[in-house]
């Protein structure tokens, strides 16, 4: 279960990192978009920065009262940052963090594999890595699951709904 | 009547009618799987529709739209897990009629009054959608931005659960939009002198990355964790209630349809509030009020009937103004885009016939779910026993594919999982994803129709407050917005008080 604190931690955390973005979001917007005449092209993203800015600096204003407010004593806070549950937080988050840069490369890469090797033959690998990654090991459902995904969409998408299926620039099977 | 005819044709052609069906069958799957929701159905398949006509497009998308708010009924019954938050109040009688063993005549239930929900609200859209554009016709620039802060604002106020959250993620929303070149001055902003850049992100690989991705991220981590175990489920198919019992419940249904529609209408609100709503007031006006909870059949119509109803309600707006009033129809009013239907007052002089083609591509959407619910209820049960990583895995898939063929271009699938990244991010700190998706739909109006009314102001402010609409959407948006944030800083401060008094009073003594 969430705890306040670590409520407080996360929209800190939040609220800086959104701060820090809409700081560097304004400077380029300033220095490389020109104003133009009236109310121009610079306008719009002008504003919409300088307002995140203040909306994340109400959040990290808002945390930091919170966390006053409940005062945490701090040596019992160092205390606890070796403890299990700082521990098991920890390993979460650390998964966490492997899954996502998991899941993004994986669709980064199928998308690069479908352009140079088309969807047919770059579906199929792309579904076994992903499955073997999670831990399948059986024969079965590998190949099932990676024949079945593979040509069911180039069925459904390609043939019956007619949409494009891309081909490949270095092998075109279809 | 002769647009009628002419819409009926292009419905009944073999292509559209396999497009809706399509759409129904994946939106019920979608539906009904817990954690699988339509809103990444429909993400997921507006890239797909790119190849089609108009009619067969818009058809999926209706599919799957309604196939998704009647599926999560399936799971919410069968296992007491709603497969979408629509579902949620179906829980509470659903499943205690599943214990008592009625789970066939409760399917059958709710499949009857999700229909008749939805058959309820599209003729009380189809009556009230050309009122509303016709006074929309009067509006200008200053009013239609009226407008769009209006809606942007509810949905702010009303979905989140923190204001200020609320309008970081549209704040977010905007920002990603103006990314690309200008379209009133052709000038390039934040491009950084690439060309992929130029286009800006599109929005359909921005609704993937917001809703596939972080979906896909949170079932591997759970699959991880622990393996989710396999649900134990009786065969059962849907039994169709009797006419006695229909008619019973004909005024409840009748009146959760009103209730349906009017909160539907309403920018920010949707199916979850509307159900909610719906089975309360079913339970208030309901001879045996003790019987809700254990197992009463008003339990499920009245829910299932309100979220169905909230279908044709959410068109309203979304038609005559070109406002969605969540994500869901975000998404449709970007698939009606990219076919060139620009939704508002303008859509019912210039495509009158595709409006046509709309109801009753709702009509035949509703029959076709009817269909799959009662006949296919067997084959969701096994679907219900797939482990969530599995079908994740045929998500990734779609993402990669959807996202590539937009404008076959690596780069938007590369943008797609950039994006999910962030937005997966923004999920785990709360950052609630509908104002984002509304400030990525709404955002190019909204800059657009304020740039357009100040230069017919000649750069004066007044524009804005000297027009009773448009003076009128701004104050009501700024009060919605207001009162929220008074709400939040007084809640801030009370949180605060007793412990500084008791602080006090430890000092004293």
């Amino acid at each position: 279960m969430e705890t306040p604190g670590h409520s407080n931690r996360r929209d800190l955390a939040t609220g800086a990192s959104l701060f820090v973005l809409s700081v560097v979001w304004v400077v380029i917007v300033y220095v490389t978009v020109p104003t133009g005449s009236g109310v121009g092209p610079r306008a719009f993203p002008l504003v919409l920065g300088l307002v995140l800015m203040a909306l994340s600096a109400i959040l990290v204003g808002a945390s930091l009262g919170n966390r006053r407010r409940e005062a945490e004593p701090v040596p019992a806070a160092r205390a606890d940052a070796n403890g299990p549950e700082r521990k098991a937080a920890r390993t979460a988050l650390r998964l966490r963090l492997q899954v996502l840069v998991t899941v993004c490369a994986t669709i980064a890469i199928y998308g690069y594999l479908m352009q140079k090797l088309g969807f047919v033959v770059a579906t199929f690998p792309t579904v076994v890595t992903l499955l073997l990654i999670l831990k399948e090991r059986r024969i079965l459902v590998l190949l099932g699951m990676g024949l079945g995904i593979t040509f069911g969409c180039w069925l459904v998408f390609g043939k019956v709904l007619g949409a494009y299926m891309p081909g490949g620039t270095w092998i075109s099977l279809f | 009547m002769d647009l009628l005819i002419a819409a009926l044709q292009v419905t009944v052609s073999p292509v559209t009618l396999i497009a809706i069906f399509s759409g129904c069958l994946l939106g019920v799957i979608f539906g009904a799987i817990p954690g699988l929701t339509f809103t990444v159905a429909m993400a997921l398949v507006v890239p797909m529709s790119f190849a089609l006509d108009a009619a067969p497009a818009i058809g999926l998308l209706l599919g799957t739209y309604i196939g998704g708010m009647t599926g999560g009924s399936v799971s919410a019954i069968l296992l007491g897990i709603p497969g979408t938050p629509s579902a949620a109040a179906t829980v509470l009688d659903g499943y205690p009629l599943t214990r008592h063993g009625k789970a066939s005549l409760a399917l059958g239930t709710a499949v009857v009054a999700s229909a008749f929900g939805g058959f309820v609200s599209l003729i009380i859209m189809m009556f009230s959608v050309d009122f509303v554009a016709g006074l929309a016709m009067r509006f200008g620039p200053a009013e239609t931005f009226g407008l769009l802060i209006f809606g942007l604002s509810t949905i702010c106020g009303l979905s989140a659960g923190s204001i200020v959250k609320g309008l970081i993620g549209a704040i977010i929303g905007l920002m990603v939009m103006t990314i690309g070149v200008d379209e009133m001055s052709g000038m390039q902003r934040l491009t950084f002198g690439t060309i992929t850049l130029q286009q800006g992100i599109n929005i359909l690989v921005a609704m993937i990355a917001l809703f596939a991705v972080p979906h896909v991220i949170d079932a591997f981590v759970q699959h991880y964790r622990s393996d989710r175990e396999l649900n134990e489920l009786a065969d059962v198919r849907a039994e169709l209630p009797s006419i006695r019992d229909l008619a019973r419940n004909f005024w409840l249904m009748l009146r959760c349809s009103l209730i349906g529609t009017g909160v539907g209408a309403i920018p920010g609100t949707g199916g979850p509030i509307a159900a909610f709503l719906a089975y309360a007031h079913a339970k208030k006006t309901s001879k045996t009020p003790e019987k809700f909870g254990q197992g009463a059949m008003e339990g499920v119509v009245a829910p299932e009937t309100a979220n169905n109803a909230v279908t044709g309600g959410a068109m309203i707006p979304l038609l005559s103004l070109g406002i969605p009033g969540d994500p869901a129809t975000a998404i449709l009013l970007s698939g009606l885009l990219i076919h060139g239907l620009i939704p508002g007052p303008m859509l019912f002089l210039e495509h009158s016939l595709e409006i046509y083609e709309i109801y009753l591509a709702i009509v035949a959407a509703y029959a076709f779910v009817v269909a799959i619910q009662l006949l296919g209820i067997r084959f969701f049960v096994q679907l219900l026993r797939v482990p969530a990583h599995l079908l994740a895995v045929g998500i990734v898939i779609m993402c990669g594919y959807g996202a590539f063929t937009i404008r076959n271009s690596v780069f938007d699938v590369v943008a797609a999982a950039v994006l999910g990244a962030m937005a997966y991010g923004l999920n785990r700190a709360r950052i609630p994803l509908t104002p984002i998706i509304l400030g990525l739909v709404l955002g190019p109006s909204i800059e657009r129709e304020f740039r357009t009314a100040m230069i017919l102001s000649e750069g004066r402010l007044d524009i804005f407050y000297t027009s009773v609409p448009a003076a009128g959407f701004l104050l009501v948006a700024f009060l919605i917005v207001g009162i929220q944030l008074f709400k939040s800083v007084r809640a801030y401060f009370a949180k605060s008080s007793p412990k500084v008094k008791s602080d006090a009073s430890t000092q004293s003594n």
